[in-house]
Protein backbone atom coordinates (compact mmCIF):
# COMPACT_ATOMS: atom_id res chain seq x y z
CA UNK A 1 0.00 0.00 0.00
CA UNK A 2 1.13 3.55 -0.71
CA UNK A 3 1.04 6.62 1.50
CA UNK A 4 1.70 10.10 0.15
CA UNK A 5 3.61 12.55 2.35
CA UNK A 6 3.83 16.24 1.42
CA UNK A 7 6.11 18.76 3.10
CA UNK A 8 5.03 22.35 3.51
CA UNK A 9 7.06 23.36 0.46
CA UNK A 10 4.69 21.15 -1.52
CA UNK A 11 7.22 18.42 -2.25
CA UNK A 12 5.44 15.03 -2.33
CA UNK A 13 6.94 11.63 -1.64
CA UNK A 14 5.06 8.39 -2.12
CA UNK A 15 6.23 5.57 0.13
CA UNK A 16 5.33 1.93 0.51
CA UNK A 17 3.74 1.09 3.85
CA UNK A 18 2.82 -2.09 5.69
CA UNK A 19 -0.60 -2.52 7.26
CA UNK A 20 -0.20 -2.79 11.04
CA UNK A 21 2.62 -0.24 11.18
CA UNK A 22 1.88 3.18 12.56
CA UNK A 23 1.91 6.17 10.27
CA UNK A 24 4.82 7.53 12.38
CA UNK A 25 6.88 4.33 11.91
CA UNK A 26 6.19 4.40 8.17
CA UNK A 27 7.42 7.98 7.91
CA UNK A 28 10.55 7.36 10.00
CA UNK A 29 11.45 4.16 8.14
CA UNK A 30 10.98 5.94 4.82
CA UNK A 31 13.22 8.83 5.83
CA UNK A 32 10.46 11.44 5.71
CA UNK A 33 11.90 14.68 7.15
CA UNK A 34 9.99 16.71 9.71
CA UNK A 35 8.65 13.91 11.90
CA UNK A 36 10.74 13.60 15.04
CA UNK A 37 8.84 11.16 17.27
CA UNK A 38 11.10 11.75 20.26
CA UNK A 39 9.16 9.42 22.53
CA UNK A 40 8.99 6.55 20.09
CA UNK A 41 5.20 6.32 20.14
CA UNK A 42 4.38 6.63 23.85
CA UNK A 43 2.02 9.55 23.31
CA UNK A 44 4.35 11.64 25.44
CA UNK A 45 5.96 14.29 23.25
CA UNK A 46 3.76 15.56 20.39
CA UNK A 47 6.70 15.64 17.94
CA UNK A 48 5.12 13.35 15.30
CA UNK A 49 2.36 15.79 14.44
CA UNK A 50 0.93 15.57 10.90
CA UNK A 51 -2.05 16.87 8.97
CA UNK A 52 -4.16 14.08 7.52
CA UNK A 53 -5.74 14.97 4.14
CA UNK A 54 -9.28 16.35 4.46
CA UNK A 55 -10.87 13.32 2.80
CA UNK A 56 -9.13 11.02 5.31
CA UNK A 57 -10.06 12.77 8.55
CA UNK A 58 -13.31 10.83 8.93
CA UNK A 59 -11.88 7.58 7.60
CA UNK A 60 -9.42 6.99 10.45
CA UNK A 61 -10.56 6.46 14.05
CA UNK A 62 -10.96 9.71 15.97
CA UNK A 63 -8.20 10.72 18.40
CA UNK A 64 -8.38 9.37 21.94
CA UNK A 65 -8.86 11.94 24.74
CA UNK A 66 -5.13 11.72 25.54
CA UNK A 67 -4.16 12.33 21.91
CA UNK A 68 -6.66 15.15 21.69
CA UNK A 69 -5.07 16.77 24.74
CA UNK A 70 -1.59 16.49 23.27
CA UNK A 71 -2.82 17.91 19.96
CA UNK A 72 -3.73 21.05 21.89
CA UNK A 73 0.00 21.38 22.63
CA UNK A 74 1.23 21.38 19.00
CA UNK A 75 2.28 24.60 17.34
CA UNK A 76 -0.60 24.88 14.85
CA UNK A 77 -3.57 22.58 15.26
CA UNK A 78 -5.88 22.22 12.28
CA UNK A 79 -8.89 19.97 11.56
CA UNK A 80 -6.64 17.23 10.12
CA UNK A 81 -4.12 17.34 12.98
CA UNK A 82 -3.09 13.93 14.31
CA UNK A 83 -0.17 12.39 16.13
CA UNK A 84 1.09 9.93 13.55
CA UNK A 85 2.15 7.40 16.22
CA UNK A 86 -1.51 6.89 17.06
CA UNK A 87 -2.67 5.92 13.57
CA UNK A 88 -2.26 2.21 12.86
CA UNK A 89 -2.42 1.60 9.12
CA UNK A 90 -5.12 -0.60 7.64
CA UNK A 91 -5.26 -1.76 4.01
CA UNK A 92 -8.16 0.60 3.39
CA UNK A 93 -5.87 3.56 4.08
CA UNK A 94 -4.01 2.93 0.80
CA UNK A 95 -3.48 6.24 -0.99
CA UNK A 96 -3.78 8.31 2.21
CA UNK A 97 -2.37 11.82 1.90
CA UNK A 98 -0.47 13.35 4.80
CA UNK A 99 1.10 16.81 5.15
CA UNK A 100 4.08 17.46 7.40
CA UNK A 101 3.88 20.61 9.57
CA UNK A 102 6.52 23.30 9.40
CA UNK A 103 7.76 22.62 12.91
CA UNK A 104 7.32 20.08 15.69
CA UNK A 105 7.97 22.67 18.43
CA UNK B 1 18.56 16.54 15.79
CA UNK B 2 16.56 16.06 18.94
CA UNK B 3 13.86 18.63 19.63
CA UNK B 4 14.12 18.08 23.36
CA UNK B 5 16.50 20.14 25.46
CA UNK B 6 18.90 18.06 27.53
CA UNK B 7 21.95 18.53 29.76
CA UNK B 8 24.12 19.45 26.78
CA UNK B 9 21.79 22.13 25.37
CA UNK B 10 23.23 25.65 25.63
CA UNK B 11 21.91 27.44 28.73
CA UNK B 12 19.12 29.91 27.97
CA UNK B 13 20.40 33.30 29.08
CA UNK B 14 17.66 35.53 27.70
CA UNK B 15 15.49 35.02 30.74
CA UNK B 16 14.85 36.57 34.16
CA UNK B 17 16.46 34.38 36.81
CA UNK B 18 16.55 34.72 40.58
CA UNK B 19 20.04 35.78 41.69
CA UNK B 20 19.29 36.06 45.39
CA UNK B 21 16.53 36.63 47.91
CA UNK B 22 16.38 40.20 49.21
CA UNK B 23 17.11 38.91 52.71
CA UNK B 24 20.71 38.12 51.79
CA UNK B 25 21.45 41.53 50.24
CA UNK B 26 23.59 43.80 52.38
CA UNK B 27 26.78 45.83 52.32
CA UNK B 28 28.96 42.76 51.78
CA UNK B 29 29.72 42.12 48.12
CA UNK B 30 28.75 38.55 47.27
CA UNK B 31 29.25 36.47 44.18
CA UNK B 32 26.98 34.06 42.40
CA UNK B 33 27.35 32.54 38.94
CA UNK B 34 24.30 32.66 36.67
CA UNK B 35 24.31 30.87 33.31
CA UNK B 36 28.09 30.74 33.44
CA UNK B 37 28.58 34.44 34.28
CA UNK B 38 29.88 35.32 37.73
CA UNK B 39 28.03 38.33 39.16
CA UNK B 40 28.85 40.46 42.20
CA UNK B 41 25.93 42.08 44.06
CA UNK B 42 25.53 44.36 47.05
CA UNK B 43 23.39 47.14 48.47
CA UNK B 44 24.46 50.73 48.04
CA UNK B 45 24.39 53.16 50.96
CA UNK B 46 20.91 54.33 49.96
CA UNK B 47 19.59 50.74 49.87
CA UNK B 48 19.59 50.39 46.10
CA UNK B 49 21.11 47.31 44.49
CA UNK B 50 24.22 46.96 42.32
CA UNK B 51 24.80 43.89 40.12
CA UNK B 52 27.99 43.76 38.05
CA UNK B 53 30.05 41.09 36.32
CA UNK B 54 32.28 39.66 39.03
CA UNK B 55 35.39 40.14 36.96
CA UNK B 56 37.63 43.16 36.77
CA UNK B 57 38.01 44.15 33.09
CA UNK B 58 41.72 44.69 33.74
CA UNK B 59 42.93 41.23 34.84
CA UNK B 60 39.73 39.26 35.54
CA UNK B 61 40.19 39.41 39.31
CA UNK B 62 36.84 38.70 41.03
CA UNK B 63 35.52 42.03 42.29
CA UNK B 64 33.71 40.15 45.09
CA UNK B 65 37.16 39.49 46.58
CA UNK B 66 37.55 43.26 46.96
CA UNK B 67 35.69 45.71 49.20
CA UNK B 68 33.22 48.58 49.16
CA UNK B 69 34.37 52.17 49.41
CA UNK B 70 31.07 54.00 49.80
CA UNK B 71 29.09 52.83 46.77
CA UNK B 72 32.20 51.94 44.78
CA UNK B 73 33.47 48.38 44.60
CA UNK B 74 37.25 48.26 44.69
CA UNK B 75 39.27 45.54 42.98
CA UNK B 76 41.73 44.03 45.44
CA UNK B 77 44.35 43.36 42.76
CA UNK B 78 45.23 46.85 41.40
CA UNK B 79 42.68 49.03 43.12
CA UNK B 80 40.45 49.87 40.16
CA UNK B 81 37.14 51.12 41.57
CA UNK B 82 33.75 50.85 39.87
CA UNK B 83 30.46 52.70 40.26
CA UNK B 84 27.21 50.71 40.76
CA UNK B 85 26.50 51.39 37.06
CA UNK B 86 29.80 49.73 36.07
CA UNK B 87 31.78 52.88 35.18
CA UNK B 88 35.39 52.86 36.36
CA UNK B 89 35.93 55.73 38.80
CA UNK B 90 39.60 55.17 39.69
CA UNK B 91 42.69 53.60 38.12
CA UNK B 92 45.34 54.17 40.82
CA UNK B 93 48.25 52.82 38.78
CA UNK B 94 47.37 54.87 35.69
CA UNK B 95 45.55 57.99 36.91
CA UNK B 96 46.00 59.94 33.68
CA UNK B 97 44.26 57.21 31.67
CA UNK B 98 40.89 58.64 30.65
CA UNK B 99 39.71 55.66 28.60
CA UNK B 100 36.05 54.89 29.39
CA UNK B 101 36.63 51.59 31.18
CA UNK B 102 33.55 49.71 32.40
CA UNK B 103 32.61 46.47 33.99
CA UNK B 104 29.35 45.13 32.59
CA UNK B 105 26.30 46.13 34.63
CA UNK B 106 23.74 43.30 34.70
CA UNK B 107 20.05 44.22 34.23
CA UNK B 108 18.27 43.51 37.51
CA UNK B 109 14.97 44.08 39.27
CA UNK B 110 14.09 43.59 42.90
CA UNK B 111 10.48 42.52 43.39
CA UNK B 112 8.55 40.68 46.08
CA UNK B 113 11.67 39.74 47.98
CA UNK B 114 13.53 38.38 44.97
CA UNK B 115 16.47 39.92 43.10
CA UNK B 116 15.96 38.99 39.44
CA UNK B 117 18.75 39.30 36.86
CA UNK B 118 18.89 38.99 33.09
CA UNK B 119 22.20 37.37 32.09
CA UNK B 120 21.53 37.59 28.32
CA UNK B 121 21.19 40.43 25.83
CA UNK B 122 20.49 43.56 27.95
CA UNK B 123 18.41 45.05 25.14
CA UNK B 124 15.91 42.21 25.51
CA UNK B 125 15.45 42.60 29.29
CA UNK B 126 11.90 43.84 29.91
CA UNK B 127 10.82 44.28 33.53
CA UNK B 128 7.18 43.55 32.66
CA UNK B 129 8.17 39.94 31.98
CA UNK B 130 9.28 39.37 35.57
CA UNK B 131 6.99 36.79 37.16
CA UNK B 132 4.44 37.93 39.73
CA UNK B 133 4.76 35.92 42.96
CA UNK B 134 2.58 37.80 45.45
CA UNK B 135 2.50 34.95 47.99
CA UNK B 136 6.14 35.60 48.85
CA UNK B 137 5.14 38.84 50.59
CA UNK B 138 1.32 38.84 50.95
CA UNK B 139 0.42 39.13 54.68
CA UNK B 140 -2.51 36.75 54.13
CA UNK B 141 0.00 34.05 53.29
CA UNK B 142 2.82 32.55 55.29
CA UNK B 143 5.96 31.47 53.54
CA UNK B 144 8.93 29.24 54.36
CA UNK B 145 11.87 29.24 52.00
CA UNK B 146 15.29 27.78 51.41
CA UNK B 147 18.12 27.32 48.96
CA UNK B 148 19.78 24.26 47.43
CA UNK B 149 22.55 23.89 44.91
CA UNK B 150 21.78 20.95 42.63
CA UNK B 151 24.77 19.12 41.16
CA UNK B 152 22.82 18.75 37.91
CA UNK B 153 21.74 20.62 34.80
CA UNK B 154 18.63 22.77 35.24
CA UNK B 155 16.65 20.81 32.61
CA UNK B 156 16.70 17.80 34.92
CA UNK B 157 15.21 19.83 37.76
CA UNK B 158 12.53 21.27 35.48
CA UNK B 159 11.61 17.79 34.28
CA UNK B 160 11.62 16.45 37.84
CA UNK B 161 9.15 19.13 38.92
CA UNK B 162 6.77 18.34 36.04
CA UNK B 163 6.85 14.66 36.90
CA UNK B 164 4.58 13.66 39.75
CA UNK B 165 4.98 9.94 39.15
CA UNK B 166 8.31 9.72 40.96
CA UNK B 167 6.79 10.94 44.23
CA UNK B 168 5.53 7.55 45.37
CA UNK B 169 9.00 6.06 44.93
CA UNK B 170 11.73 8.63 45.51
CA UNK B 171 9.65 10.45 48.14
CA UNK B 172 7.75 7.50 49.62
CA UNK B 173 6.17 8.38 52.95
CA UNK B 174 7.08 12.02 52.75
CA UNK B 175 5.48 13.93 49.91
CA UNK B 176 4.55 10.77 47.99
CA UNK B 177 1.58 8.47 48.42
CA UNK B 178 0.91 5.27 46.41
CA UNK B 179 -2.29 6.68 44.90
CA UNK B 180 -0.42 9.61 43.44
CA UNK B 181 1.82 7.72 40.99
CA UNK B 182 -1.05 6.19 39.06
CA UNK B 183 -3.57 9.04 39.29
CA UNK B 184 -4.62 10.41 35.90
CA UNK B 185 -3.45 13.87 34.93
CA UNK B 186 -3.95 16.40 32.17
CA UNK B 187 -1.41 18.50 30.32
CA UNK B 188 -1.93 21.77 28.48
CA UNK B 189 0.20 24.47 26.88
CA UNK B 190 -1.18 28.02 26.91
CA UNK B 191 0.90 31.02 25.86
CA UNK B 192 4.02 28.85 26.12
CA UNK B 193 3.24 27.95 29.73
CA UNK B 194 3.11 24.19 30.30
CA UNK B 195 0.54 23.02 32.85
CA UNK B 196 0.08 19.62 34.40
CA UNK B 197 -3.08 19.17 36.44
CA UNK B 198 -4.02 16.33 38.73
CA UNK B 199 -7.16 15.96 40.84
CA UNK B 200 -7.02 13.26 43.46
CA UNK B 201 -10.26 12.45 45.30
CA UNK B 202 -10.91 10.36 48.34
CA UNK B 203 -7.23 9.85 49.12
CA UNK B 204 -5.16 10.59 52.23
CA UNK B 205 -2.59 13.37 52.12
CA UNK B 206 1.16 12.93 52.29
CA UNK B 207 2.79 13.93 55.56
CA UNK B 208 3.91 17.29 54.16
CA UNK B 209 0.27 18.41 53.85
CA UNK B 210 -1.49 16.17 56.39
CA UNK B 211 0.09 17.79 59.43
CA UNK B 212 -0.30 21.51 58.61
CA UNK B 213 -3.93 21.10 57.51
CA UNK B 214 -4.72 18.95 60.56
CA UNK B 215 -6.48 16.51 58.21
CA UNK B 216 -4.31 13.60 59.29
CA UNK B 217 -5.26 10.39 57.51
CA UNK B 218 -8.71 11.59 56.32
CA UNK B 219 -9.59 10.88 52.70
CA UNK B 220 -9.77 14.29 51.04
CA UNK B 221 -9.74 16.03 47.67
CA UNK B 222 -6.51 17.53 46.40
CA UNK B 223 -6.21 19.59 43.23
CA UNK B 224 -2.70 20.24 42.02
CA UNK B 225 -1.70 22.45 39.11
CA UNK B 226 1.98 22.68 38.27
CA UNK B 227 3.08 25.33 35.81
CA UNK B 228 6.37 25.59 33.95
CA UNK B 229 6.40 29.33 33.49
CA UNK B 230 9.91 30.00 32.23
CA UNK B 231 13.38 28.46 32.32
CA UNK B 232 13.65 30.24 35.68
CA UNK B 233 10.37 29.34 37.37
CA UNK B 234 8.15 26.39 38.23
CA UNK B 235 5.02 27.10 40.26
CA UNK B 236 2.63 24.62 41.88
CA UNK B 237 -0.80 25.57 43.17
CA UNK B 238 -2.39 23.00 45.43
CA UNK B 239 -5.83 23.13 47.00
CA UNK B 240 -6.87 20.63 49.66
CA UNK B 241 -10.49 20.21 50.71
CA UNK B 242 -12.25 17.78 53.01
CA UNK B 243 -15.62 17.04 51.35
CA UNK B 244 -16.95 15.53 54.58
CA UNK B 245 -16.06 18.58 56.62
CA UNK B 246 -19.14 19.33 58.78
CA UNK B 247 -18.58 23.06 58.44
CA UNK B 248 -20.16 24.60 55.40
CA UNK B 249 -18.73 25.71 53.12
CA UNK B 250 -15.90 23.37 53.80
CA UNK B 251 -12.51 24.83 54.45
CA UNK B 252 -10.10 25.03 51.55
CA UNK B 253 -6.40 24.94 52.28
CA UNK B 254 -4.28 26.60 49.63
CA UNK B 255 -0.59 26.02 49.06
CA UNK B 256 1.85 27.55 46.58
CA UNK B 257 5.15 25.81 45.96
CA UNK B 258 7.57 28.12 44.19
CA UNK B 259 10.78 26.86 42.63
CA UNK B 260 13.07 29.58 41.35
CA UNK B 261 15.45 27.69 39.09
CA UNK B 262 18.63 29.41 38.02
CA UNK B 263 21.25 27.63 35.95
CA UNK B 264 24.65 28.19 37.52
CA UNK B 265 26.77 26.21 35.06
CA UNK B 266 25.99 23.48 32.56
CA UNK B 267 26.17 21.00 35.46
CA UNK B 268 24.95 22.92 38.50
CA UNK B 269 21.72 24.71 39.36
CA UNK B 270 20.61 27.19 42.00
CA UNK B 271 17.22 26.39 43.48
CA UNK B 272 15.52 28.94 45.71
CA UNK B 273 12.32 27.31 46.93
CA UNK B 274 9.38 28.61 48.90
CA UNK B 275 6.21 27.02 50.25
CA UNK B 276 3.39 29.45 50.97
CA UNK B 277 0.04 28.71 52.66
CA UNK B 278 -3.08 30.76 53.28
CA UNK B 279 -3.96 29.31 56.71
CA UNK B 280 -2.38 29.10 60.18
CA UNK B 281 -0.14 31.94 59.08
CA UNK B 282 1.56 32.62 62.38
CA UNK B 283 2.40 29.11 63.43
CA UNK B 284 6.08 28.30 63.95
CA UNK B 285 5.35 24.58 64.44
CA UNK B 286 3.83 24.38 60.95
CA UNK B 287 6.75 26.38 59.54
CA UNK B 288 9.15 23.91 61.13
CA UNK B 289 7.20 20.89 59.84
CA UNK B 290 7.17 22.24 56.27
CA UNK B 291 10.90 22.96 56.46
CA UNK B 292 11.71 19.45 57.68
CA UNK B 293 9.53 17.69 55.08
CA UNK B 294 10.70 19.94 52.26
CA UNK B 295 14.34 19.56 53.21
CA UNK B 296 13.98 15.77 53.19
CA UNK B 297 12.13 15.64 49.85
CA UNK B 298 14.37 18.16 48.10
CA UNK B 299 17.49 16.38 49.37
CA UNK B 300 16.12 13.16 47.82
CA UNK B 301 15.70 15.01 44.52
CA UNK B 302 19.16 16.54 44.84
CA UNK B 303 20.76 13.14 45.41
CA UNK B 304 18.81 11.57 42.54
CA UNK B 305 19.60 14.30 40.03
CA UNK B 306 23.25 14.31 41.08
CA UNK B 307 23.51 10.57 40.48
CA UNK B 308 21.78 10.95 37.12
CA UNK B 309 24.11 13.79 36.11
CA UNK B 310 27.11 11.65 37.07
CA UNK B 311 25.99 8.82 34.87
CA UNK B 312 25.31 11.20 31.99
CA UNK B 313 28.77 12.76 32.43
CA UNK B 314 30.41 9.35 32.56
CA UNK B 315 28.57 7.62 29.75
CA UNK B 316 26.79 10.31 27.73
CA UNK B 317 23.08 10.63 27.15
CA UNK B 318 22.82 7.53 25.00
CA UNK B 319 20.61 7.41 21.94
CA UNK B 320 18.03 5.17 23.53
CA UNK B 321 16.52 7.24 26.33
CA UNK B 322 12.99 5.92 26.58
CA UNK B 323 9.93 7.92 27.51
CA UNK B 324 6.66 6.94 29.13
CA UNK B 325 3.27 8.53 28.60
CA UNK B 326 3.57 9.91 32.13
CA UNK B 327 6.57 11.98 30.98
CA UNK B 328 4.53 14.24 28.75
CA UNK B 329 4.58 17.27 31.04
CA UNK B 330 8.36 17.12 31.27
CA UNK B 331 8.81 16.46 27.56
CA UNK B 332 6.63 19.45 26.65
CA UNK B 333 8.90 21.56 28.87
CA UNK B 334 12.03 20.15 27.25
CA UNK B 335 10.56 20.86 23.82
CA UNK B 336 9.79 24.44 24.83
CA UNK B 337 13.25 24.96 26.30
CA UNK B 338 14.87 23.56 23.17
CA UNK B 339 12.83 26.01 21.09
CA UNK B 340 14.06 28.91 23.20
CA UNK B 341 17.67 27.73 23.16
CA UNK B 342 17.56 27.37 19.35
CA UNK B 343 15.92 30.78 18.91
CA UNK B 344 18.65 32.33 21.02
CA UNK B 345 21.43 30.55 19.10
CA UNK B 346 20.06 31.63 15.73
CA UNK B 347 19.76 35.28 16.67
CA UNK B 348 22.12 37.68 14.95
CA UNK B 349 25.47 38.25 16.61
CA UNK B 350 25.53 38.00 20.37
CA UNK B 351 26.55 41.13 22.23
CA UNK B 352 30.01 40.84 23.78
CA UNK B 353 29.76 38.92 27.02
Amino acid sequence: MQINFTDLAGQSTEVTARPGDTLMRTAIDSGIAGIIAECGGSLACATCHVYVGPEWVERVPAPSPAEDEMLDCVSERRPGSRLSCQIVLEPSYAGMTVTIPETQY
Amino acid sequence: MSQLADFATALIDDCWYALALSAELDRTPRSRTIAGKAMVYYRTQSGEVAVLRDRCPHRAFPLSKGYLDGDLIVCNYHGLAFEPNGACARKPSDPSNSAPVRVQAIPFFERQGILWVWPGDPAAAAAENIPDLPWMVDPDWSCVSGYLNFPANYIALHENLMDLTHFAFLHAGNIGTPAYAAAPFNVAVRDRVVNIRRVLRDAPLPELLAVPTGLGTRAVTRETDTYWISPGLNLTESIVEDPDDPTSPSKRFRFRIIHLITPETQRTTHNFWAIARDFSQENPAIDAHLRVCAARAFQEDLDALGWIQSSLDREGAGPDEIHLASDRGGLLVRREMKRRAMAQASRSPRPPA
